[in-house]
């Protein structure tokens, strides 16, 4: 007998497909959200029935599931494009559509479809609600594979599970009691049974069903530990699954330490296998390095949808917070941004959702200034997807290399929030303390996990003494905070220096900024600058980042002036090379006038 | 105007009609290309075939505001046709997710203007089916007279190419680009009846007096004739003379990778022109001989082409240098590209068509003047099934075809069984000893332009049976 490997994704998919409560759900009770949740019949913009064509052409079993499935989707998508979402409880398939699967089985039996079908047609009569059907054509494939070789019997065990949890509606029951019974087959089963708990394990997350979460886990990283080195290589993707699915449990839990343990063990395992899984397990790093860390302000040129100017402090202190980052073009993040609008409706005012995006220098097909490209990125969030966020927009200072690639000069939020590139899906939850809780996509299979995280984090008080022992354990959170205000005052002066001569016709915006960095650059060398520093457990180049950044806002402020006074776009500036070069008599200035300005600067700053 | 395919008014009549089978506003853009050739072949010296045909085929790209694009391709040209076209755009559009979009104060950046090439000949497309049949007859002739079998093609096609967006709501009559084309095609391969011998020659133009059939099949046969009982030499590394379409047939590889000539993939390590700095690719440095100039341009006398792509939408090409006295210059991009990396509205393209040449001021060879400083190579007159093997290096197999000889002291001394090659268009444009004058070459619905080149250590692996 043989069995195509493609199956092996077949369970990830399944949250996709559905989730029901069992035994092995989650202990987070339901809400009232899962109400809201149901998008199946109970929705009138939604077809009682769907127009198939003729089941008749199908000549397999499988195929009869599989198209209903496939014309069940397109027609909600039809409906509802921004997504593909199921819900906490799933989405069945209609009552009329398993008629028609039933319709369609009814031309083939357990006892007279060849073994080949044995599984497809399982998986049809799951469809179909017929579990009894999917048990015997399950049972009478173990029967035939009796006196097959060992791994073969495995293997079939494991695609019985992969069937049962990516039916529509997932059976963890029957797949746990046939995963029990492929975990008896010892260690030579070793592949199929990682197989089968990875497929577990990967539905628990999808319901942040904790305690499954946890004992899959386990039990996938045992496998992959006592599994001999070469068969390791074989399924290294499935290994690193194993790592990355444990690294996510303790990410839930709130255990960013025991989550880094578990990448370092991936690393020492995996990488001597194959060097190139250096990239995944540094990639994996990044999704818990923000957690547990104070969580910076979001940097916006333009804040839209707030109330006031003090509703552009976000996340805000004292509330509960998803940051996520957001992009027109980003196709990937649409299915989220209807999740984002569930929460909304699930916690109203006890959540602040915010939306951060940047400029980019174009917006569809048309290269926009950047405050044209602000507006239309607000018009497209907030009226067209009216996307219940407040949405801050940085516009995006940009440079170009020598061979014209453009560079962006300052993306704070980005910085802030490092995540792995291009992955603008990510929601951040920060909790009442401004601690970030948790930092994962926003998708369909992670709005249950997403759901549940944000909910207890509103249900927990606020903790004072969490964050002075966190300032306490990590050493430099409250240093954090006083060097961040020595650095606001120290380029308040320098700015109040440089406005001074804002008249001053000789003093081009390059040379401000030269004036200014290098101003920065004495102040963090100068010997009171530096006991200060050395008090707060910092360096001056630490200094000099931290303000390069703060700077970078300025440097965007003083920009968008002097472009307006100019009437020039930012793009012909690039093109003409004056916002990255300094010219000859400008040069020529600054040498003149580096140790007055110098002087000068030092003084007021002293006094 | 050319009969026989769509004119100007039939396209903006055909697009106009497409247009209003539209709902629910925004824009109609089409691209339309119809062509009508007449084809003689011949095989084993008796002309098989005298066909005419006729293509229509367009690409309807439809955008609906706030909602999205969806695109089609689409052959019917009666009412119920384009209307299913459009259907099927419209419902592709609404099965896609919305994109943003809302009118700006920005200035619209006008397009790239339209070239008009020189790419049409009245006198050409006037040639009568039984004119080309006579022309194929004339070809085959001197091959049975000498008791050789001749095998080719000869085939005359008048092509118009067009497009047009069109505002649905307005339903105003833009300004149509179609550009019309003649094309040329002629192809001889000439072999003994043993089958031991054989000799090839072939172009295509716009014009047929810019090529001479005649010459051509001359060519074939006396190749053919030099052929002969071939010789069997060790392969390795040899100075090769490569002829204009050899060294076409391994450049050609390098125009037509998506990994070579192409900014994106470039600057994401793929590709020969990828720099070993992350993210950038080689634009400045040098990667070929310096005498060589590589460039694109739909002006080129020799190398002209229609100068709108029609698989990207209508999008114009432009005259471009690639490469310029061995320095990168330029790489391809889409506007996606341009937009994001680049802060610019325009795409630049990659045509295919190109004119590979010794750079100004470099003093070229005939290939006789090869031949005669060579003290031991091998002059090669095509290539075929080429492949590349390896995107990163260009890395290429392929076998020599339709004459091989070699030279030794400064004379061809004998012909030789064709060979199995495994080499890189970049190694060999990089060892190179002589240029040539560059000329058309044969790649049908292609301009290209290359000249014959002297080579080093040009990797020949293995001895290949077929002749």
């Amino acid at each position: 007998m043989r069995f195509d490997r493609w199956t092996v994704t077949v369970a990830v998919a399944s949250c996709l497909v559905g989730s029901s409560r069992t035994a092995f759900a989650q202990t987070v009770p339901s809400t009232a959200r899962d109400s809201a949740h149901e998008l199946d019949a109970a929705d009138p913009r939604y077809p009682a029935t769907i127009p198939y064509t003729s089941f008749e052409r199908y000549a397999v079993p499988e195929e009869c599931a599989s198209a209903a499935i496939w014309y069940t989707e397109r027609s909600r998508y039809t409906v509802d494009t921004d997504t593909l979402y199921l819900g906490r409880t799933g989405r069945p398939l209609l009552q009329s559509t398993i008629e028609q699967v039933r319709s369609c089985l009814s031309r083939f039996t357990v006892e007279s479809v060849p073994q080949r079908e044995l599984l497809g047609l399982g998986a049809a009569y799951l469809a179909a609600n017929q579990d009894s059907l999917a048990a015997a054509a399950f049972a009478r494939l173990d029967q035939l594979l009796a006196s097959a070789p060992m791994l073969d019997r495995a293997w079939a065990r494991y695609q019985m599970v992969s069937r049962y949890l990516s039916a529509v509606l997932p059976r963890v029951e029957a797949a746990d009691r046939v995963l029990q019974s492929l975990d008896q087959l010892g260690p030579s089963a070793a592949v199929a049974r990682l197989h089968g708990h990875l497929a577990m394990a990967q539905l628990a997350q999808c319901r942040d069903s904790v305690t499954l979460w946890d004992r899959e886990t386990r039990a996938a990283l045992a496998l992959v530990r006592q599994m001999p080195h070469d068969v390791t290589r074989d399924y290294i993707s499935q290994a690193f699954e194993s790592y990355v699915l444990r690294t996510r449990w303790f990410a839930r839990q709130n255990a960013p330490d025991s989550a880094a343990a578990v990448i370092a063990d991936a690393k020492r395992l995996l990488v001597p296998l194959q060097p190139i899984m250096m990239g995944k397990v540094q990639l994996l790093s990044t999704w818990i390095a923000m957690q547990g860390k104070p969580a910076a302000p979001v940097k916006a040129t333009r804040w839209y949808n707030v109330t006031s100017s003090a509703d552009t402090i976000h996340p805000a202190s004292g509330r509960v917070s998803v940051v996520m980052f957001g992009a027109p073009h980003c196709y990937r993040c649409r299915p989220g941004y209807a999740v984002l609008r569930r929460l909304r409706a699930a916690y109203g005012a006890s959540l602040d959702l915010v939306m951060a995006a940047q400029t980019v220098g174009y917006f569809g097909e048309r290269l926009v200034s950047p405050d044209s490209e602000s507006r239309l990125i607000a018009h497209y969030f907030l009226d067209q997807l009216t996307l219940p966020v407040h949405l801050a927009v940085w516009n995006t200072p940009m440079g170009r290399r020598d061979d014209d690639h453009v560079t962006v000069l300052a993306a704070p939020n980005r910085d802030a929030y490092p995540m792995p590139p291009s992955e603008d899906w990510v929601a951040v939850v920060v909790d009442r303390d401004g601690f970030v809780r948790l930092a994962t996509e926003v998708t369909a299979s992670n709005e249950v996990l997403l759901d549940d995280v944000i909910r207890e984090t509103i249900a927990a008080p606020r903790d004072s003494s969490r964050r002075l022992a966190a300032t306490v354990s990590k050493g430099d959170s409250a240093l954090t905070m006083t060097w961040a205000r020595q650095v606001i005052t120290a380029g308040a002066a320098i700015d109040s220096i440089l406005a001074a001569h804002a008249d001053d016709p000789a003093l081009s915006l390059p040379v401000k900024t030269t004036v200014a960095q290098r101003l920065v650059y004495v102040l963090s060398i100068t010997p009171d600058f530096k006991a200060t520093l050395k008090r707060l457990g910092l360096t001056p180049d630490r200094f000099t980042e931290g303000y390069r950044r703060l700077h970078a806002a300025w440097y965007a402020k003083r920009l968008d002036e002097f472009l307006r006074q100019q009437g020039r776009t930012l793009l012909e500036m690039q093109q003409s090379g004056d916002v990255e070069h300094v010219s000859p008599e400008d040069r020529k200035f600054m040498d003149e006038h580096d140790e007055e300005l110098t002087t000068l600067g030092i003084g007021k700053l002293m006094s | 105007m050319p009969s026989g395919f769509l004119s100007s008014d039939d396209c903006r009549a055909l697009i106009r009609k497409l247009a209003t089978f539209a709902h629910g506003g925004g824009t109609v853009s089409v691209t339309l290309k119809s062509a009508m050739r007449n084809t003689t072949s011949w095989a084993r010296s008796t002309i098989h075939e005298n066909l005419q045909s006729r293509i229509t085929h367009y690409q309807l790209w439809r955008a609906m505001p706030e909602l999205g694009m969806g695109t089609v391709d689409g052959t019917r040209l009666d009412d119920a046709g384009l209307r299913e076209v459009m259907r099927n755009a419209e419902m592709q559009i609404r099965l896609s997710y919305r994109t943003a979009s809302e009118p700006t104060d920005d200035a619209v950046i006008p397009p790239a203007p339209m070239l008009h090439p020189v790419i049409w000949s009245d006198a050409t497309y006037a040639v009568s089916p039984d004119a080309i049949v006579q022309i194929a007859q004339e070809m085959v002739t001197p091959a049975a007279a000498a008791g050789l079998w001749s095998a080719g093609t000869f085939s005359v096609t008048g092509r118009g190419e067009s497009v047009q967006t069109i505002d649905v709501d307005a339903m105003t009559p833009p300004e149509l680009h179609y550009v019309p084309q003649t094309e040329v095609e002629c192809s001889v391969t000439v072999r003994d009846k043993q089958g031991t011998a054989s000799g090839w020659a072939g172009v295509n133009h716009y014009a047929l007096d810019k090529i001479n059939p005649h010459d051509i099949a001359a060519r074939a046969l006396d190749k053919c004739r030099r052929s002969a009982n071939p010789s069997t030499i060790e392969p390795g590394r040899y100075t090769v003379i490569l002829e204009p379409q050899a060294t076409h047939d391994l450049v050609w590889q390098l125009m037509t990778s998506r990994e070579a000539l192409w900014r994106p993939p470039a600057e994401s390590g793929q590709g020969p022109f990828a720099s070993s700095r992350r993210g950038r690719s080689k634009i400045g440095e040098r990667v070929l001989d310096e005498r060589l100039t590589l460039s694109s341009d739909p002006l080129d006398p020799d190398g002209g082409f229609i100068p709108i792509s029609m698989a990207w939408g209508g999008i114009p090409y432009r005259a471009v240098t690639w490469i310029e006295r061995g320095y990168l210059r330029q790489l391809a991009y889409d506007k996606q590209y341009a937009l994001g990396a680049l802060n610019r509205d325009h795409a630049l393209l990659n045509p295919m068509s190109y004119r590979l040449a010794a750079a100004p001021g470099v003093a070229t060879q005939t290939i006789d003047e090869m031949i005669a400083t060579t003290a031991r190579g091998i002059v090669v007159t095509r290539f075929s099934d080429v492949q590349v093997v390896d995107g990163n290096s260009m890395l290429c197999e392929g076998f020599t075809r339709d004459g091989l000889w070699l030279v030794e002291h400064g004379k061809v001394t004998k012909s030789l069984r064709n060979f199995r090659f495994m080499e890189s268009p970049i190694f060999v444009l990089n060892n190179v000893q002589g240029v040539g004058v560059s000329q058309r070459v044969f790649e049908p619905g292609y301009g290209c332009v290359a000249p014959a080149i002297r080579a080093i250590d040009f990797n020949f692996v293995g001895l290949a049976d077929a002749v």
